[in-house]
């Protein structure tokens, strides 16, 4: 008995141990995904499934990954970001969010070039050439993996069922989408027009100015300016102001309403905001709202298309400085971003195939999605990749087909005048101290106007008050790049 | 007595103070020890941290750490310059004061009133009830808190606009409405912290001696006159000394209630100091401008807290030092 007592704590010990010994082998990455994936999913995967993928990932590529669930969207998540890149709390990976995307943490991430060269070969391959340039500096380092790519996410929708009620044509004019509108109106007094503070410049504004939502070379003086300066502008808020007086908006389509709910009330009749919120929460509510169908328009302003497209912008994927094993997060994003196959970013996206998912035709990479409580941890999406599948998923099938065919066709907004050079984002706001007024007062002045808080006839006094606040700085700093850009 | 006679015992005092100290020590160890934790919190998380506002003199990397904090360049009073010059430098400071003033002015006599009132309560049951439910809202947090007042505030689905909307037949918007907005501010600050700070004047209320209610019922006085000349001045130095520290705290007029409730319609009227710097310190990563700010919100306090505790001594009472 008294030999067995040394052997028993000795097995114990060894039991306790192995575990970790063996753990030591498989080196640990923790994502941030703060890539927008889990903005519906807050609470996580079923343990024991986020378990399951983890070990096939382990065994895929003998890298563990373990997500850090961002506490929200927006501001909420970049402060935690800040917080755990700024404490001695583990993460490697994340998503730059704006104004300055990756020139803002720059000080907090490493290089990738040769890691691309020697571990990211399928990355390379997925992402196209031109899409790099918004992630290299001056010196020729490349900061990160690009997320976005150029898009048309701010195209107005119409409910299609009750124009088809109504025996009306999708308009095709803002004259066409006010008469819309006023028989929406007339026929249920309840229905509205929605969109949200941040989208309302880029969904309408290209409609009354001849570039958009973009910076614009005055011909007077040569200057590259902001978008708030461009003639037309104040025509722009006229109008809005009009049908604000005219009851078109949700009334609280000037603060931080909640999508979904807006969604849910069914009297929602036209979206002029992000895409996603109709491809995604319109299959939510389709039971509570009958026969709820939207029409994507093309409307055309005073000035050609209302709606400017979205160029890439410096948003990346990185790899932070204080990552342990930047090979292995590599690793990861070249498993996820495989050139040849889709099984991976869809084990990613959905699970395990075979348990979490199949494909229901393997030619057309049509994939059933089966129930798993899996949340997405580990997808961090691109629109490269995620354009190579669909899915029969009733709540996601026309979210992903929208993706890979009319989020991508840019026809039928304005392009950005500057939509190819790569601001050092970092460099104007050093360059314009009051950078974060200037772009209140936009935020704020421009609703006030259009909601008749402030009158139209002190438009003049807002232009005066942009250049009190130093707007100036901020012309300055972009014609310097630009200038430096074109040459 | 010669002069080295009386030189002798000092001497000896001397050393015997020191061992008079370590007697003494010994003799109190035990709520030496007690006040141990709270003087080693004090020290790390209160004191030790006022170093960083050093950054607030530098311009720092945000992610290099304490190494970043020394290699980083002094620059005097830069951030404190750019914030004084910053265009909505005095926006922001009228509404951070209008708003606390707001707050002071509907939130400070609350509780007194409400206690009063709790005191002339004599049903025990009745009472307890009443101040369980007013406690509530205390352990509510702004989160749930914003999205009630969301709830009931909405311009097409809020209880309150609905139930407006269809009397009137206008539509009512409060969320976005400056005129509106503030009131919701200090309505619902009130609301949420009218019971729990009820509590400390329902213990000085508690601590009166009862004689001197009798004495005034055998006087004739009645219930308002007891409240208004025993209650009050018997609660009044606990009053001066919240008052003092309310005054304060009167350039922190609630970040996280405003955070959540305000957007770019209100800001004119709700964007204060702190929710500011969030945007200015710490989402664009100017942490050395953050520090300058909070800095200086620091000064304003110590100075209008000297001032508040000079002004109630000066008027009898006792102030907090």
């Amino acid at each position: 008995m008294h030999h067995i007592r040394p052997l028993m704590l000795l097995l114990t010990i060894a039991l306790v141990i192995s575990p970790a010994l063996a753990q030591d082998d498989v080196p640990t990455i923790y994502i941030y995904n703060n890539s927008g994936t889990l903005q519906f999913d807050a609470g996580g995967s079923d343990p024991v499934v986020l378990e399951e993928i983890t070990n096939h990932i382990i065994e895929q590529i003998g890298v563990r990954p373990v997500t850090i669930v961002p506490p929200g969207r927006g501001p909420v998540a970049t402060e935690k970001l800040n917080l755990l890149l700024g404490s001695s709390d583990p993460i490697d990976l994340f998503q730059t969010p704006g104004p300055g995307y990756w020139h803002d943490y720059a000080d907090a991430i490493i290089p990738i070039n040769d890691l691309l060269q020697e571990y990211g070969q399928n990355i390379l391959q997925v992402i196209p050439e031109n899409q790099w340039a918004q992630m290299t500096d001056a010196d020729g380092n490349i900061m990160g993996i690009p997320r976005s790519t150029p898009t048309s996410p701010y195209i107005t929708w119409v409910r299609q069922d009750w124009l088809d009620e109504l025996g009306l044509e999708v308009p095709t004019t803002l004259e066409e989408l006010e008469a819309t509108i006023e028989a929406f109106q007339a026929h249920n007094p309840e229905a509205f027009v929605a969109t949200r503070p941040q989208d309302i410049t880029w969904s309408t504004l290209a409609g009354f100015t001849p570039n958009g939502r973009s910076n614009w070379l005055d011909p007077d003086d040569g200057m590259v300016k902001p978008w708030v300066l461009q003639p037309g502008v104040k025509d722009w808020l006229t109008k809005l102001n009009e049908w604000w007086n005219a009851g078109y908006f949700y009334p609280e389509t000037f603060t931080n309403f909640d999508a979904p709910e807006v969604f849910r009330t069914c009297n929602l009749g036209v979206w002029m905001a992000w895409y996603s919120r109709i491809t995604l929460i319109t299959p939510q509510i389709e039971s509570n709202c009958e026969g709820i169908e939207w029409a994507r328009t093309s409307i055309v302003g005073p000035e050609g298309y209302i709606a400017t497209s979205r160029p890439q912008n410096a948003s990346a994927y990185v790899i932070t400085r204080k990552a342990q094993n930047p090979e292995a997060v590599m690793k990861f994003m070249n498993w996820v971003y495989h050139a040849d196959t889709t099984d991976n970013q869809l084990t990613a996206r959905y699970g395990i195939k075979g348990t979490h998912w199949d494909y229901q035709d393997p030619e057309t990479r049509t994939v059933e999605v089966y129930d798993s409580g899996y949340v997405s941890e580990f997808m961090l999406p691109n629109l490269n990749i995620e354009i190579r599948y669909s899915v029969l998923d009733p709540a996601r099938a026309w979210h992903v087909q929208y993706l890979g065919s009319t989020l991508i066709d840019l026809s039928d907004a304005k392009k950005p005048f500057d939509a190819d050079i790569s601001y050092n984002l970092s460099l104007i706001a050093e360059e314009t101290p009051y950078l974060g007024d200037i772009q209140r007062l936009m935020d704020e002045q421009t609703i006030l106007f259009i909601t008749g808080a402030r009158p139209l006839d002190q438009f003049d006094d807002f232009i005066n008050e942009l250049n009190m606040a130093g707007i100036g700085d901020w012309v300055n700093a972009l014609t310097a790049q630009y200038n430096a850009f074109a040459g | 007595m010669s002069r080295s006679s009386r030189t002798l015992p000092l001497q000896r005092s001397g050393e015997s103070r020191w061992s008079l100290a370590r007697k003494k020590f010994i003799k109190w160890r035990f709520y030496y020890l007690l006040i141990t934790p709270a003087l080693l919190y004090f020290l790390i998380f209160h004191y030790a941290p006022m170093a960083g506002i050093l950054i607030a003199f530098k311009d720092i990397s945000p992610f290099g750490g304490l190494q970043g904090v020394i290699d980083g360049p002094w620059v005097g009073l830069k951030h404190f310059t750019r914030f004084f010059n910053s265009f909505f430098f005095w926006n922001v400071m009228r509404n951070t004061l209008e708003i606390s003033v707001l707050k002071i002015i509907f939130g400070f006599p609350a509780p007194i009133i409400f206690a009063l009132m709790l005191n002339e309560v004599t049903r025990t049951v009745a009472k307890r009830v009443v101040q369980t439910i007013s406690y509530l809202p205390h352990f509510i947090s702004w989160v749930v808190v914003t999205g009630l007042i969301t709830a009931l505030l909405a311009s097409n689905s809020g209880l309150l606009t609905g139930l407006l909307n269809s009397l009137t037949g206008e539509s009512w918007s409060f969320l976005t409405n400056p005129d509106h907005f503030r009131g919701i501010l200090v309505s619902s600050h009130v609301w949420k912290t009218v019971g729990w700070s009820s509590i400390i004047y329902l213990a000085a209320i508690a601590g009166i001696d009862p004689h001197l209610y009798e004495a005034a019922a055998i006087d004739g006085a009645s219930r308002l006159q007891m409240a208004r000349h025993i209650t009050l001045p018997g609660i009044s130095f606990v009053i001066v000394i919240l008052f003092i520290f309310e005054v304060g705290h009167i350039l922190e007029a609630g970040f996280e209630q405003i955070l959540l409730l305000y957007s770019p319609a209100v800001y004119g009227v709700s964007d204060i100091l702190d929710t500011y710097v969030y945007r200015e310190g710490l989402i664009r990563l100017q942490y050395s401008f953050a520090a300058a700010v909070g800095l200086f919100k620091a000064i304003v306090s110590l100075i209008l807290i000297i001032g508040a505790n000079s002004l109630a001594r000066r008027l009898g009472q006792p102030g907090i030092w």
